[in-house]
């Protein structure tokens, strides 16, 4: 919200300047967004009467005039048609910057010297358009600053108010919490001098329940509504020192009658309406519930359709305005308007912040309101509003107002135990002090027997607590805590004590997961592969590669979101692949010079709707892609390309990594990976630990990436924790040398590995301590069809050194097994 | 035969000294000491002498052969060196040629600084919690006391699932799945994903933030200025100069703002902070006694405090990074700089 340091120095002596000010503010808790001084470039900007116009000798558009500045003539070209002589205009002087970026000289201008300049609105950077100089009020004194007589030498001060501070949405808001700081007093302004409590400005007589009945049907939504009327207004253009007011707090001026309401609006916070009395039907105002599909055109000339939740201000007729939101085009204050209703009202809260929201409609006025106006100002604001109306556009108030109030709205008083304030602040405060606080709030504090109160369900170890009574502005302020934060604010966050307690002793929860994020975050930066963070959203297009129609028949869904930002990002993610194809995608399309080996990872969340669940699903993954060659470029070797084996190879170090062991692969299927090269991970729960392989063809066009082979895999978090042995227990080092025998068997092509691994270490007596593969050979001599595969065994005891004949024993009976019962032959030598 | 054996040793010793390769010193070795080496024929031709005049002169022979033996081990290994040496002069090796590097990738920055100031808490005895980006809005508002149709609301703008489901907006409902599931004291700090709807320079409609939490007896505003003022130090430095004003979130009571002197301009005034000289990094309160109602805890026996940072905005002014769509777009020359 905007104020100025002038209209704030109307309620409160202020000691600062507006730096000191605003650094003050801020740390009351009111946060200055900016300072602007007002009418910059004006300096040398001055009031002066044009006394003769001439044509210009040389020139026929131009015209020659003579200006009297007071303290001299001077002889001014000007080229604008809407000056006449005797107009009181502004004159830029010699040396003058004006905020158009024009510097002013005197020049010849066509063989004449111009000693200056005379002004437009827009040239002097007070509107954004005008036509023609700037003529000013006749009374306008000659030689004044310009900014002097437009009260521009002002500074705007932009405060940021949090959502509970609805009471600061006003210049005497940050007033009051002005002298909150400062110890001082606020001061009201005095009402019009001719303004009579309840009488009338003129002589006119009548009370205004001759006027118009109000009736208020919805109490709850409306419980006080007030109004008056003022008669025989002429609407005209306000007066410059309250439109250069509205202006300068980013308010557009509109007609004296709107203008004054909206300044007070910003002066006291209380949101006021006017109606164009004689356009009201009926003589009468009902407040009460929209019907359904009721319609009004509100005055910025939109049909609104309104609903039964939303409060309206009706004539006999229709409904001319929505409460707390804005007034009908119907009975708008126009230039015609001869007679004025004034409504000054308290809705509630939270039915003008529905309202507002289901219009799309946020208004000065619905802002402050679902913030919280002073149910105990309004007739304040009432007054003040029409005595400035029969100031600035004549006319007579009628005797008597209307004030329908439906509740007593009486200050609330609330216990503050002193002890209990230091308790929460870490203070040694004393109830003086305190009540010095509050008082300069504007709190009434008074010292009371702890068991007279009985009505805050208080406990307290001393037998005194301040009784606090909160003024009805301050509705933010209804418990105990409140006030606490209250005293913390004036007497300074930064007068606390820092002070370092952590507490009692308590054990540090180890956290498994962050523990295996962050060791599967190391063991992958180790080798090569950079981590990415990618939106959780994504869209229609990258869901494609997914089978909808068998994931419907899994029973599982897509998360769509309600209001996406754009369709781009509709969809919850089902899996990280996406990502990180767009990651590769992105970087191969950079810096074509660069090297094209790419690994990447994240760690994140993937969502899914199950159908036989309520819960929406998320499931922790770490996917990563590998792309590219083995190694860095080397000047001595060429690296080979990365294949199938350097992401399993990958993965099988991952696991040793984090202490999973016994898991083995098979062969699987996945929509994200090509057919025939995919493979599932097995944890020795038998779980999917989740499935790596060479990324589907389709998949890539999808992302660009057509031309290239990449391989990829995708692990499930919560599985990997769950695989993880917890209790390692250690095994001595063997004391005893090994016994090594190579073992060279031909099996047919298509025959797994693992299988004849297996057959093997059954066949083994436990003596076999480790079995690698050390060579895979296909090709002459041996058979189409089939292929030799190198078993290298080590056997070991634990409580002897083996004697070879033994180890040549077990292994012959390997090999003859193998022959007989399973049909596999050693490969000739 | 004493003199024979004298004379031989000295003249070995002459020929061993003057061996300037291996192969001559290997010859030397079986001139002397082979099978049909000098020494040896001596050695046999002691055969032939009566027993009892055996003894001396062959003592002296096989003093002889230790001292010829060591003599061509010593020498060897001078030429050994010898060798290495004038290998060296002749070979070069290029030190400035690139070396064959192993592989090594980078954690993401945010994951980076969500970890650093993570480590300053857990330092502080804080332990790890974490919660579903998926909440309801029960979670992600009511229970930390912002009631539907409340203006705080507004505060941040939301993504919707259904009409009670969302994304969280804030780490902060955190805070109610800890005290739901457990007594206090409680000391938790809550790295993760967050989500609003909002998208420009600044402002990422993911993004990330870590959220602390301490509940305890006696817990007061002094203490949450403390922890702040330990972990900013350690975080910015010792020297950065910090401050707390008053501020307002529904979960908190009394709220603060934290700022600390702008990076940039050191608390002059620039572009970066505004010209106030300061930065925003925090948010921060003791936590509201409608917070702990709602997870029925006694407002009157516990107290306790709240803080909560965006990642990001604490990488964008440590790196000096202005825009936030950066972090997202993955680009590995901007992951590599970290």
């Amino acid at each position: 919200m905007k104020v100025t340091l002038n209209w704030l120095k109307e309620f409160v002596d202020i000691p600062w300047t507006a730096k000191e000010l605003a650094e003050r503010l801020t740390m009351v808790g009111l946060e200055i967004a900016s300072i602007t001084p007002l009418g910059q470039g004006l300096s040398s900007v001055v009031i002066g009467k044009i006394t003769s116009i001439d044509k210009h000798p040389k020139a026929d558009r131009l015209s020659l005039c003579q200006v009297d500045i007071g303290s001299k003539k001077l002889s001014i070209v000007c080229g604008a048609t809407n000056i006449k002589a005797g107009d009181k205009v502004p004159i830029a002087l010699e040396g003058a910057q004006l905020p158009s970026g024009v510097t002013i000289k005197k020049a010849k201008i066509r063989g004449v010297i111009s000693e200056g300049m005379l002004c437009s609105q827009k040239e002097l950077g007070l509107a954004e358009d005008s036509s023609g100089i700037y003529i000013l009020d006749t009374e306008a004194l000659l030689g004044t600053l310009l900014l002097d007589y437009l009260n521009l030498n002002d500074i705007v001060i932009e405060v940021e108010i949090t959502p509970n501070r609805g009471d600061c949405l006003s210049v005497i808001g940050i007033a009051r919490e002005i002298v909150a700081i400062t110890g001082g007093k606020l001061k009201y302004p005095s009402l019009h001098p001719n303004f009579e409590e309840e009488g009338s400005v003129g002589e006119d007589s009548g009370h205004i329940n001759e006027f118009i009945t109000v009736n208020v049907e919805d109490s709850h939504d409306c419980p006080r509504y007030s109004a008056r009327v003022v008669k025989d207004v002429s609407i005209a253009p306000s007066p410059s020192w309250l439109t250069s007011r509205l202006l300068s707090v980013g308010l557009r001026p509109i007609n004296n009658v709107v203008d004054i309401t909206n300044y007070i609006l910003m002066e006291l916070g209380q949101p006021l309406h006017a109606f164009d009395y004689s356009l009201i039907k009926g003589q009468q105002l009902i407040i009460r519930k929209a019907k359904k599909d009721e319609k009004i055109i509100t005055i910025d000339k939109n049909k609104r359709i309104l609903d039964e939740q939303m409060l309206v201000i009706v004539d006999k007729e229709r409904p001319i305005a929505v409460a707390g939101v804005m007034g009908g085009i119907d009975t708008e204050v126009t230039e015609n308007t001869r007679n004025i209703l004034l409504e000054s009202a308290f809705f509630d809260s939270i039915s003008v912040r529905r309202t507002a929201k289901r219009l799309g409609l946020a208004t000065e006025a619905s802002y402050r309101f679902e913030r919280g106006v002073d149910p105990n100002g309004i007739i304040y604001a009432l007054e003040r509003a029409a005595s400035l109306i029969n100031m600035v556009a004549g006319g007579s108030t009628v005797k008597g107002l209307i004030d329908k109030s439906y509740k007593k709205f009486i200050p609330v008083d609330i216990a503050l135990r002193v002890e209990r304030c230091n308790k929460i602040l870490g203070t040694d405060l004393d109830a003086a002090t305190v009540s010095s606080i509050l008082t300069k709030l504007g709190f009434t504090v008074n010292k009371y027997p702890l068991q007279a109160f009985n009505f805050n369900e208080v406990q307290g170890t001393k037998p005194f607590v301040l009784k606090v009574t909160i003024p009805t502005y301050r509705g933010d302020v209804a418990r105990e805590i409140d006030i606490i934060e209250e005293v913390a604010r004036i007497y300074g966050y930064n007068n606390i004590k820092s002070t370092q307690n952590c507490g009692q002793s308590s054990v540090c929860l180890e956290n498994f997961n962050a523990e295996l994020r962050e060791r599967t975050r190391s063991f992958f930066t180790n080798h090569g592969f950079y981590e990415t963070i990618n939106f959780v959203f994504t869209n229609k297009r990258h869901c494609d590669i997914l089978n909808i129609q068998e994931l419907q028949e899994k029973g599982r869904s897509l998360i769509y979101l309600k209001n996406p930002l754009n369709e781009k990002q509709e969809i919850l993610r089902y899996n990280l692949m996406t990502g990180l194809l767009e990651n590769v995608s992105l970087n191969l399309g950079k810096d074509s010079w660069s090297k094209k080996n790419f690994r990447f990872f994240e760690i994140g969340k993937t969502f899914i709707k199950k159908d036989d669940r309520e819960k929406l699903q998320e499931e922790e993954y770490v996917t990563g892609v590998m792309m590219g060659k083995r190694g860095e470029d080397f000047w001595q070797e060429k690296n080979p390309q990365i294949d199938f084996y350097d992401v399993k190879g990958n993965l099988e170090k991952l696991l040793d990594f984090l202490k999973i062991k016994e898991y083995t692969f098979r062969k699987s299927s996945s929509p994200f990976f090509n057919k025939g090269r995919v493979a599932e991970l097995i944890s020795k729960e038998k779980l999917s630990l989740g499935l790596f392989g060479e990324v589907e063809s389709q998949c890539l066009k999808d992302f660009d990436l057509e031309d290239q082979q990449i391989f990829g895999f995708c692990l499930s978090l919560e599985q990997l924790q769950i695989s993880i042995v917890k209790d390692i227990s250690f095994k001595p080092i063997p004391k005893f040398p090994v016994v090594v025998r190579d073992l060279a068997v031909i099996v047919p092509q298509d025959m797994e590995v693992e299988l004849v691994k297996r057959i093997i270490i059954s066949l083994a007596s436990d003596l076999l301590r480790t079995i690698d593969i050390f060579d895979v050979y296909a090709g002459v001599p041996i058979l189409e069809e089939y292929r030799s595969i190198g078993f290298s065994l080590v056997f070991q005891s634990e409580k002897r050194t083996l004697v070879s004949e033994e180890v040549d024993n077990i292994c012959s009976k390997i090999v003859e097994i193998l022959k007989n019962k399973y049909n596999i032959s050693l490969r000739e030598a | 035969m004493e003199n024979k054996l004298k004379q031989l040793l000295e003249e070995a010793r002459k020929e061993i000294d003057l061996a300037n390769n291996h192969k001559r010193l290997t010859d030397l070795k079986i001139k002397y000491l082979g099978r049909n080496g000098e020494l040896t024929q001596i050695l046999r031709g002691l055969g032939q002498l009566p027993v009892e005049q055996r003894a001396e002169p062959g003592k002296l022979a096989n003093k002889v052969k230790v001292e010829l033996e060591g003599h061509i081990n010593v020498k060897s290994e001078m030429l050994a060196k010898l060798d290495v040496i004038s290998k060296a002069k002749k070979e070069f090796l290029d030190v400035t040629l690139p070396g064959r590097k192993s592989l090594l990738g980078k954690t993401h920055p945010i994951t980076q600084v969500a970890k650093d100031v993570c480590d300053i808490f857990i330092g502080l005895g804080f332990s790890i919690a974490e919660g579903p980006e998926i909440e309801t809005d029960y979670y992600n508002f009511e229970a930390l006391n912002i009631p539907k149709d409340h203006p705080a609301r507004d505060m941040q703008d939301t993504f919707y699932l259904s009409e009670d489901v969302l994304l969280r907006t804030q780490t902060s409902p955190v805070q109610i799945h800890v005290m739901e599931k457990s007594t206090p004291p409680i000391r938790i700090i809550a790295p993760g994903k967050v989500f609003r709807r909002d998208s420009d320079i600044t402002h990422s409609p993911m993004f990330h933030q870590v959220e602390g939490l301490l509940v305890d007896e006696k817990v007061t505003f002094g203490d949450l200025k403390g922890v702040l003022e330990f972990f900013v130090k350690r975080m910015f430095g010792p020297d950065v100069s910090i401050r707390f004003r008053p501020s307002f979130f529904p979960f908190t009571e009394p709220s603060a703002e934290v700022d600390i002197a702008c990076v940039m301009c050191r608390g002059k005034g620039c572009r970066v902070c505004s010209e106030t000289g300061w930065l925003e990094i925090l948010g921060a309160g003791m936590v509201d006694p409608e917070v702990f109602k709602m997870v029925k805890y006694d407002p009157e026996k516990v107290s306790g405090y709240a803080f909560g940072m965006g990642v990001e905005r604490i990488a964008m002014l440590k790196y000096g990074i202005s825009d936030i769509r950066l972090f997202y777009e993955n680009d590995l020359r901007f992951l590599e700089q970290f």
